[in-house]
């Protein structure tokens, strides 16, 4: 339901008008000359506009007059969309004009099986130019329907027991619409008829054709109609008359409709219904141009973002492209920088490593100052024959060969000083194989025994570590 | 071909045209950012790494330049060269180092022999430096202090400005004193031999 809207209703060229804002009614207004083609509701929209100063989009009517066709049609059940084409056909069979037809219709319920439909049909083209002078008017129709709508959704209102049939008749500018249905709304048939029970002389015809409706209700959906509720064209003051003819109970309605009943009861209707007679996508033409505008401001604003994006990104590249000479430039000197510094760090650990070779790796003269103190420590009885040192792994190996005096004693004291010094002296001599074993050899081999012998030999060994 | 294409497109409806529009401007833009982002942004990256290279270098660099001390390069140079000094440079110093180990030999009234080895070259960090094993074997007639002519001439040879490791000495004797004195030097050298 829409909250703001231009609510029309158009009966037998009696047109009124509610101006809903927000889904309030606001103003009313009432043409006060009738209206009878598309030309005179042009110019009674113009001038509710300029009266009411609506500034809404939307417009609904709601119609009744003679150019409209109606039939009550008993069909087997279908899909919708065969249903349309079927209508279709049908609408253009029994139409009384010239040129293409618009339809409508309403499910109805049946007790026969199928399927029971209420189809309206009116010229396109009346259609067609309505939703053009709307257009032509800044506006969008919602609705164009008949009185069954209004007058159905009425019947729920209405004290009727729950599951029973009841006849709802309503006089709208000398006419009667009349629909029969269960209390929960739902329609079985509808009849417009020419006559009104606000004519005395028309009574009995009105009270005869309501007589044969539910002679129809009874034949053809098997049901009783308990009531018949009248409703406007002062129904009160003839509920009576129409009693004595009718074989039903005839009541009236509570509510009792002034001019302007029907637009606001119209408000009330759903637009997505198979009886409204304006297309769907004429119906959303105001949501459409929102959705397209939005959709165009979305893909412009895409566009430009992704355009937006994309630049900043080449000039991004720009920057970078313009800082990237200046910057290989730079890298090739400092890693030409870095070589240079490389090589001289490599040119100076070389050359320390040389210096500390040469230099501080340089092996004292040792055997030079061991003989020398060897001179001085060497008891002058013993005579050298041999003295050696030798570099080895673990230092200096020495050996010192030669000659004692005969005498053992004597020989064995200066030896043994000989090796205390050598043990004890500053080159603290580690003795490897000591003047004793020279001696045991010696003895072994028989050396002892000769006479001849001035002299004894000895042999020490020991290491400089 | 475009006359076909305006005919076609005159013959869509408008919402048609709209949504072909809209598509062809959506489809677009993907491929446009699409393109940005996958070919030409990563150009941006690499600049940017390529800048981060350049400062890390650049850091490298001002690291070695603090780290370079002149006057510790000075006193490693000035080693080096000393070290250089105590260094026979070819045959031709080793002719002269012999001849002035000939000539204290002789000086001192001793005889003099010598066998020169094969070279051995040193760590590759000594850049070309060889140890040349020489004999040297000293002889005397002399009795008297014989000893000491030998230490004499032993620490003349050591003691001298290039460097030579002693490796073996042997001295010997029959009698009451030595006559004879073996040395085994290394002597480092550069080229020759």
């Amino acid at each position: 339901m829409r909250k703001t809207i231009l609510s029309v209703s158009l009966l037998y060229g009696e047109m009124k008008v509610l101006v809903v804002e927000r889904g309030i009614v606001r103003k009313q207004w009432e043409c006060a000359d009738p209206v009878k083609d598309l030309d005179g509701l042009r110019r009674a929209l113009t001038e509710v506009l300029r009266v009411t100063g609506f500034s809404g989009r939307y417009v609904s009517f709601v119609v009744e007059d003679t150019f409209f066709v109606h039939q009550f049609l008993q069909i087997p059940a279908m899909k919708t969309k065969d249903l349309k084409v079927f209508l279709a056909r049908k609408a253009d069979q029994i139409k009384t004009f010239e040129g293409p037809a618009a339809f409508a219709y309403r499910r109805t319920c049946t007790r026969k099986g199928g399927e029971g439909v209420l189809l309206d049909v009116l010229p396109k083209t009346y259609v067609d130019e309505l939703i053009r002078l709307c257009q032509d008017l800044r506006l969008t129709p919602v609705r164009l329907t008949r009185l069954t709508g209004i007058l159905a959704r009425h019947l729920r209102e209405l004290p009727i027991r729950k599951g029973d049939v009841a006849g709802l008749a309503a006089e709208v500018a000398g006419k009667t619409v009349l629909v029969v249905g269960t209390s929960d709304g739902e329609v079985l048939f509808d009849r417009y008829l020419g006559c009104s029970w606000a004519e005395d002389q028309e009574i009995e015809r009105v009270g005869r054709e309501m007589t044969r409706s539910v002679l129809f209700a009874k034949q053809q959906f098997t049901v009783a109609v308990g009531d018949i509720w009248l409703m406007g064209g002062r129904a009160e003051q003839h509920t009576e008359q129409l009693r004595q003819h009718l074989d039903a109970v005839v009541k009236t309605s509570p509510v009792h409709p002034d001019g302007f009943y029907w637009a606001r009861a119209a408000v009330k209707l759903p637009v997505r219904d198979a009886s409204n007679f304006i297309p769907v996508e004429i119906q959303q033409a105001v949501l459409q141009q929102v959705m397209t505008g939005v959709t165009v401001a979305a893909v412009i604003a895409l566009v430009i973002s992704v355009v937006g994006v994309a630049a900043a990104v080449e000039v991004l590249i720009q920057r970078a492209q313009s800082g990237s000479q200046t910057s290989s430039t730079q890298t090739v000197l400092l890693e030409a920088e870095k070589e240079a510094w490389n090589r001289r760090f490599v040119e100076l650990d070389r050359q320390k490593q040389f210096a500390h070779a040469v230099v501080e790796e340089w092996e004292p003269p040792l055997p030079g100052w061991f003989l020398g103190y060897l001179g001085d420590a060497l008891p002058d009885e013993l005579v050298l024959s041999k003295a050696s040192l030798v570099r080895d792994d673990h230092g200096w190996a020495v050996q010192l060969v030669g000659n004692a005096p005969r005498a053992m004693t004597q020989s064995a004291v200066l030896l043994q000083s000989l090796e205390d010094r050598l043990k004890d002296g500053p080159y603290h001599l580690t003795i490897t194989r000591s003047w004793r074993e020279t001696w045991r050899e010696q003895l072994k081999h028989g050396h002892e025994g000769e006479k001849d012998v001035v002299t004894r030999g000895f042999a020490v060994e020991a290491g400089i570590r | 071909m475009i006359k076909v294409w305006g005919r076609l497109w005159e013959g869509l409806a408008k919402h048609l045209k709209r949504r072909v529009t809209s598509g062809i401007l959506i489809g677009g833009s993907i491929v446009l950012l699409w393109w940005s982002m996958s070919y030409r942004l990563p150009l941006v990256n690499q600049e940017g790494t390529r800048l981060q290279k350049m400062f890390a270098l650049e850091s490298q660099v001002i690291r070695l330049r603090q780290q370079w001390s002149e006057d510790a390069a000075v006193a490693v140079r000035a080693a080096a060269k000393r070290a250089e000094g105590r260094i026979l440079n070819g045959d031709d110093e080793l002719a002269a180092w012999l001849k002035e180990v000939q000539d204290w030999a002789h000086e001192s009234g001793l005889g003099v022999a010598y066998t020169i080895g094969e070279a051995t070259s040193l760590s590759d960090a000594l850049g070309g430096i060889k140890t040349l094993p020489v004999h040297i074997q000293v002889t005397t007639k002399e009795e008297e202090r014989s000893y000491q002519a030998f230490l004499q001439f032993l620490r003349g040879a050591v003691e001298s400005k290039n460097r030579v490791d002693i490796r073996k000495v042997t001295i010997t004797g029959e009698g009451k004193a030595a006559d004879n004195m073996g040395i085994d030097f290394r002597i480092w050298m550069r080229g020759g031999a």
